[in-house]
């Protein structure tokens, strides 16, 4: 499907009629070069750069819903680089830069808006700690700010933000931003689509086939398809499907909740996080407002979240915005968080040969679609890791060469009280 | 989501800290093979999607850890 201005005003003045789908239903073919397993937009990106970058169009991306019905379609839509540990920061503004040339690569609207991203600090303890990232960003060529009230008066509306969490400071990351996310995932599925890749819908992978330690293809509700390599990129289910190979991994699923009000005029125009109180909050196109908190604290595979968090996140939003007490929650959603042992990914071959995984994205995954499928698919295609995933490895945490920003060790539900004051532990 | 404590009653969840999988055992650190047991230990998560036994610390209260078994995957 390709859109012009001329197929615009034709199908607006013929009742729209003549659009037709933009990715084909395909059966699945008997083998493939490559299958991604998880149609998100960590498969979808992988299997697009698959076909665009590596030459490898004989590719399917096999997903057990419908296209994007995981975390692409379930989180805040936040787009930022502004981590702090060099095996991090590489890959982060990797997907900055593709984020930034996005649509034009990929000719659809994803609606990429460099709006930036403000992270407000509120004790001295908070500030030493966005400095020293803001410095790190900075001497690995990643922009940020250290603003004081002036400028942070110049980049975010603060009158709206109360007293209580004075005195105004903040961090900002300009580049930063939000994307559409569904259509994140739809331009990728198109462009891997017409490049060749099948798209294989409503089709749960339920095992591997795997001979004397190869993988050779999976074993899924509509039959066994074969592989020369198989790379599993499935999120919050990423356990559940590498159990079937047999591998035990250091990932626990965990709900994360997000909220949506009615729309308003607008009022938010940056991202803005708020890490005393757990709380981040933008608006949205429509002009609703998009917030979240933290984790809800327990294993869940639960794509819905408790009362308690709701509660907390609205105390916190409140403590920050007070006006938002005000507009009405239209919605609020959960997505299941791969939450690796120092919250930082996994992009690496496992033990079994011709398997690849990509999982760990934690509470962060949507930023780093652009950049986790390039590197997922150079892994694939040429089977060493892209320049700047090399330390996004499994076996890091056997090694000691965990990539933990927040010094918080294997425990992904430590959260709250004792790391707000001084850690920007949720952005 | 409300936790019985054996000392307190039923609670609610708010005062309790999580600890995670109560199946999991320390291993034996002079055992052979110790590095390899302590990295499954801390690192390594069975993650179900169905029941879960769970350690439920009642920080707000009695100050015992309560085990709680939970089904966790709707």
């Amino acid at each position: 499907m390709r859109y012009s201005a001329f197929s615009v005003l034709k199908n607006a003045l013929t009742g729209h009629k003549g659009w037709k789908p933009v990715w084909r239903e395909p059966e699945p073919k008997a083998e493939y070069d490559v299958i991604i397993v998880g149609g998100g937009g960590h498969g979808l990106s992988t299997a697009y750069y698959l076909a665009k970058e590596f030459g490898l169009a004989n590719v399917a991306v096999i997903e057990k819903g419908y296209l994007g019905s995981g975390n692409i379609g379930r989180n805040t839509t936040i787009i930022r680089s502004n981590y702090m540990l060099p095996g991090n920061e590489r890959f982060y503004e990797l997907s900055m830069k593709l984020w930034e040339g996005l649509e034009q690569d990929f000719n659809y609207n994803a609606m990429v808006s460099q709006r930036g991203v403000i992270n407000l600090y509120h004790s001295d303890g908070q500030r030493d700690a966005y400095a020293r990232r803001g410095n790190a960003m900075r001497l690995e060529g990643v922009d940020a700010e250290l603003l004081d009230r002036k400028a942070l008066e110049k980049l975010c509306p603060i009158s709206i933000l109360t007293m209580v969490v004075s005195p105004f400071r903040g961090i900002a990351a300009k580049r930063g931003g939000t994307a559409r996310h569904d259509a994140v995932a739809w331009g990728y599925a198109r462009g891997a689509d017409m490049r060749g890749v099948d798209i294989i819908q409503n089709c749960e992978v339920t095992g591997f086939v795997i001979e004397a330690g190869v993988v050779k293809g999976v074993e899924t509700s509509k039959g066994t398809i074969r592989a020369k390599k198989v790379g599993v990129a499935a999120a919050g289910n990423t356990t559940r499907v590498m159990d079937k190979a047999g591998l035990r991994l250091p990932i626990e699923s965990h709900v994360l909740q997000a909220f949506v009000t009615e729309g308003l005029k607008p009022i938010i125009d940056t991202v803005i996080t708020f890490g005393v109180g757990h709380f981040y909050i933008s608006q949205s196109d429509k002009g609703g407002l998009v917030f979240g908190g933290d984790l809800d604290g327990y294993n869940s595979y639960a794509q819905r979240g408790d009362l308690a968090m709701v509660e907390h996140v609205c105390e916190a939003g409140m403590a920050m915005v007070p006006m938002i007490g005000r507009a009405r929650v239209l919605r609020s959603w959960g997505g299941i968080m791969d939450m690796s042992m120092d919250r930082s990914p996994i992009i690496d071959k496992t033990p079994v040969d011709g398997l690849y995984l990509n999982c760990g994205w934690c509470y962060g995954g949507f930023k780093a679609t652009p950049a986790s499928g390039m590197c997922f698919a150079h892994l694939i295609a040429r089977d060493a890791p892209h320049p700047v995933a090399t330390e996004l490895r499994l076996d890091r945490f056997e090694t000691g060469r965990v990539i933990d920003e927040t010094g918080r060790g294997a425990q992904p539900t430590c959260t709250e009280a004792s790391y707000a004051n001084s850690l920007p532990s949720l952005w | 989501m409300r936790i019985p404590c054996p000392h307190c009653g039923e609670r609610d969840h708010a005062e309790f800290v999580y600890r995670g999988d109560a199946t999991v055992v320390r291993p034996d650190p002079d055992a052979s093979g110790a590095a390899r047991a302590f990295h499954e230990f801390v690192h390594l998560r069975t993650n179900p999607a169905g029941l879960h036994k769970e350690h439920w610390y009642h920080e707000g209260g009695a100050a015992l850890d309560c085990g709680r078994a939970q089904h966790r995957y709707t």
